[in-house]
């Protein structure tokens, strides 16, 4: 159990340094493809034990939210979108549950769960997780038409990296 | 109690939740000023619009003021131009400032009341003597010629629109100038008569009939256009038939014209004539 927090803890940072250093400066040009943001870090929260209380899942969310903000520097924006998501999590799971429920001592990875089920979990908190993020970086349904370009094309690239992670680390 | 306390407990993440989304949205609030902007605006967005709706209504009571102020500048303007003024010379533009005399001024009024479906109908305006309006001065609107001052009254006086048929006017033919006497017969409110129109005058249709400057009014008023004309059998005289360019019916802010010179060249006509 001590390993596996300290796994988590590398996990996180690994990812947030992956997140700040690396898809913090994509850059999509003056394209069609400027408002995209490819966000890995809902992983982070993704991949918390299932045994984590809600309140722990929404503090941490907000955590990692806050350092996010920090780095982007867009104080608050993914601290609410964090925690949004973080306090959803835990629906969508009783959502999707298998049939013989969840072994509670696990983490919802793809080694666990398999790839389609950990798709359609993963699918699901970050479509949410974009869309609550660009409605609270544009902060009005005025901009729903552009909040929603967004929101696909960057569930489109966030997907594809949190898979990707998945297949390279394949996380336990 | 222990089981609110554990239902507390149960549902603190909720609590929890609520809490920090509300932070981060302060932080977001406090430290970007793109979202504080939209903030800011957003929640005035529903007094803006209350604002916007009384203060519409505030317009709606001080409207009659602001007509009021908008007509005074009107008159004003009016008075400038140089139609209403009387030169010695004949070129306006090269004395105009030092050898021109005010020909005619303006004075605001509203019709108070009006008769519409008589033969000889009356409008009722809001100005009397005491506001210097005197009997047989002209009337018009901003589009168009109204009619003549009949009684006086101290506040009030009576004016006798064109659709009276008592009314005469006199007008010209815009492209030549011809004169005649614009009078109604009591049927269209929208048509008048135009007499006096000698049968060897050359015009047409939609010819614009003014106001010939003679009398009452400042040359050049468009009153209304020639719709039809005819020469009655054993007449020397068109009947023209001439359509009002505005609807004396509708009508509610007037002015009224006092040609300032009109007593001078009173003097020089022969006592007995008629004033008519």
């Amino acid at each position: 159990m001590g390993n596996n927090i300290i796994t988590h803890i590398i996990r996180s940072i690994f990812v947030i340094l992956l997140q700040v250093l690396i898809f913090r400066q994509i850059q999509f040009g003056d394209s069609f493809l400027r408002y995209t943001h490819v966000l890995l870090y809902p992983l982070i929260i993704l991949l918390l034990p299932l045994k984590v209380s809600r309140n722990a899942l929404i503090l941490i969310g907000f955590s990692i939210g806050i350092i996010l903000d920090i780095f982007y520097n867009s104080i608050g924006i993914h601290a609410a979108t964090a925690v949004f998501t973080a306090f959803l999590r835990p629906y969508i799971l009783q959502l999707i549950e298998p049939r013989g429920g969840y072994n509670v001592n696990i983490s919802p990875t793809r080694f666990h769960l398999g790839f389609p089920w950990f798709v359609q979990y993963a699918s699901i908190l970050v479509l949410i997780h974009c869309f609550i993020y660009f409605s609270v970086e544009a902060f009005s349904f005025v901009y729903f038409k552009e909040i929603v370009f967004s929101t696909i094309l960057s569930f489109i690239f966030s997907m594809t990296f949190i898979l990707l992670y998945q297949f390279i680390v394949n996380p336990k | 109690m222990q089981d609110i306390l554990r239902l507390l407990a149960k549902f603190s993440f909720i609590f929890l939740f609520i809490f920090l989304e509300a932070l981060s949205f302060y932080l977001i609030v406090q430290n970007n000023e793109k979202q504080r902007n939209i903030f800011i605006t957003s929640s005035n967005l529903f007094s803006g619009r209350m604002y916007e709706k009384v203060s519409k209504l505030k317009r709606l009571f001080e409207m009659d003021d602001l007509m009021d102020s908008l007509m005074k500048e009107n008159i004003e303007l009016r008075e400038a131009l140089v139609q209403n003024k009387y030169f010695y010379e004949s070129d306006p533009q090269l004395f105009y400032d030092s050898l021109s005399l005010q020909h005619y001024q303006y004075t605001h009024a509203k019709v108070v009341d009006k008769t519409l479906n008589l033969r000889n109908n009356i409008f009722t305006i809001n100005k009397g003597f005491e506001d210097g309006i005197s009997k047989g001065m002209g009337v018009i609107e901003k589009n168009g010629v109204i009619g003549v001052v009949g009684k006086v009254g101290r506040y009030f006086s009576s004016v006798i629109p064109l659709i009276n048929v008592r009314s005469s006017i006199s007008v010209a033919i815009e492209n030549n100038g011809a004169l005649g006497s614009l009078v109604w017969n009591g049927n269209n409110p929208k048509r008048m008569l135009l007499e006096g129109i000698p049968k060897h005058i050359q015009f047409e249709l939609r010819d614009k009939i003014i106001t010939s400057g003679y009398s009452l009014f400042p040359r050049g008023i468009e009153v209304g256009e020639i719709v039809s004309s005819k020469v009655e059998p054993g007449s020397n005289f068109y009947t023209i038939e001439v359509q009002l360019k505005n609807d004396p019916s509708t009508v509610y802010n007037i002015l009224v014209v006092k040609n300032i010179l009109l007593e001078p060249t009173e003097l020089l006509k022969p006592a007995d004539s008629d004033g008519e």
